[in-house]
């Protein structure tokens, strides 16, 4: 299991090597605040989705799946954006739309067809919180790139405060050095795309090494 | 002339695809060749046209009197998927040549993020009726532009020699962002 | 009270729709028309090649 666990972040990430969640990926991984805070929500989702509808699987026909899942999504997810618009509201006013978009992300629609359905309570929780992590460890990849790039620096406020800071850290010397491109739409997709294609590097060596193992 | 500029930005400077990152998973799967562009593309901005009028008169109608605003999510895709699934039903039984070019997508347009932020952005910005029809028009045809254009390049794109790692998806990328660079020379049209 | 009957509503309006949907055989000579995408890999997608239309279910 915990094999399985570490394959998902590096070797199948949902975000780099099956290109699911994107459109809150590219547009979220701005700042490093935002990344995490996307990230948790989404986890959150993810996880209690995975459980409820592992709960209901047995009674949940063939026909309606398709429904009752995203019912139980949306719901979670008016739930959720509702707390964080009472809670950290600064985050609220950063994610935005994005935060009603993760009822259609992908990923959340997705682990529930293919293994909440099919799997017990337990199961589907710890694949909901992997699923999630491996999403925020891709979010959070890109977005300490692309502010890195951006600003010469990252920092990390308190989502409840947005004052304080929590820790961060800044290069003055780089600052004439920097580049606003990484923020905007052209900086996403390049930056993506220089992450996907290494992925893809690591995933087809792992690929090749098996083939050759196979051989002997 | 509010208007045209509400559709001139819709669909050139803050396009859906290149500056706000939506649609994202038909656009790299979908827009292989042009045929499957243009499919895609008009079943979007049916959909799209649709589903953002009956959320619009639900939300006004029947979600602010009542004070029943956080129902909202829950509402719009209800809504969308509901006219998905009617869409799907009723081109099935009376047009077997639409259904072959736009049938196999329309499923898809249930989980298509364009769909859920239009009729999220007619809310937000306080669009009236006519201001809604325009921007729920608007909007996918920006979708389809980009999307036949990059079909077009993509077609191409597919008989280049792109080193094993950029195969796909990432050579693709960087092709969005070529036009976003493009694009976004647009930007001070309005 | 007003909220539940409503999403009540809703959910049964969809649910009809869907069912109906289902229902609706498709038009002859579109039996096999599949997309063939293959750019990510979402397995519950309908337009992935690998797509099973949820056969393997209990």
């Amino acid at each position: 299991m915990w094999r399985n666990f570490k394959d998902s972040f590096i070797k199948d990430n949902p975000v780099f090597s099956m290109f699911l969640g994107l459109c809150s990926v590219l547009a979220i991984s701005t700042t490093f605040n935002n990344a995490v805070g996307m990230g948790l929500c989404v986890t959150i989702v993810l996880i209690f989705s995975n459980v409820i509808i592992s709960l209901l699987r047995k009674l949940i026909s063939n026909e309606i799946r398709i429904p009752v899942y995203i019912v139980v999504i949306a719901s979670l997810v008016t739930i959720v954006e509702m707390l964080v618009h009472a809670y950290a509201p600064s985050l609220y006013r950063s994610l935005g739309v994005f935060l009603s978009l993760v009822v259609v992300n992908c990923i959340i629609l997705g682990r529930a067809e293919a293994f909440a359905s099919k799997n017990d309570v337990f199961s589907s929780a710890a694949d909901g919180f992997g699923m999630g992590m491996a999403y925020t460890f891709a979010l959070v990849l890109i977005s300490v790139v692309r502010e890195f790039l951006a600003n010469g620096s990252v920092i990390f406020y308190d989502p409840f405060d947005p004052e304080k800071v929590i820790f961060g850290f800044a290069f003055e010397s780089l600052k004439p050095y920097t580049m606003p491109l990484a923020a905007s739409s052209v900086g996403a997709f390049l930056v993506f795309a220089c992450f996907a294609a290494f992925f893809a590097m690591l995933k087809n060596r792992a690929a090749d090494k098996e083939k050759e193992a196979d051989k002997q | 002339m509010k208007l045209l500029s509400l559709a001139l930005a819709a669909i050139l400077v803050n396009n859906v695809v290149l500056t706000k990152y939506l649609g994202l998973c038909p656009f790299f799967g979908v827009s292989r060749n042009f045929r499957s562009a243009i499919g895609m593309g008009l079943a979007v901005t049916f959909v799209i046209f649709g589903a953002s009028l009956i959320t619009y008169f639900l939300y006004y109608l029947i979600l602010l009197p009542n004070g029943m605003e956080y129902l909202r999510l829950i509402t719009f895709i209800l809504v969308i998927a509901s006219f998905v699934q009617l869409t799907e039903m009723f081109i099935k039984k009376y047009s077997a040549s639409l259904y072959k070019t736009l049938g196999i997508y329309l499923p898809l347009i249930t989980t298509n993020c364009v769909v859920l932020y239009v009729a999220q952005e007619n809310i937000t910005m306080k669009y009236t009726l006519l201001e809604t029809c325009v921007n729920s028009l608007a909007v996918p045809a920006g979708y389809m532009l980009v999307l036949v254009l990059f079909a077009c390049m993509r077609e191409r794109l597919e008989g280049a020699d792109t080193p094993r790692a950029w195969k796909g998806v990432p050579i693709a990328l960087i092709t969005a962002a070529l036009m976003a660079m493009a694009f976004s020379g647009l930007a001070g049209i309005i | 009270m007003k909220a539940v009957i409503y999403v009540v509503i809703l959910v049964g309006v969809y649910a009809l729709a869907y069912i109906l949907n289902h229902r609706t055989k498709k038009p002859a000579g579109c039996e096999n028309l599949r997309e063939e995408c293959s750019s990510c890999h979402i397995v519950s997608c309908p337009a992935n090649a690998v797509y099973e239309g949820g056969k393997d279910r209990d």
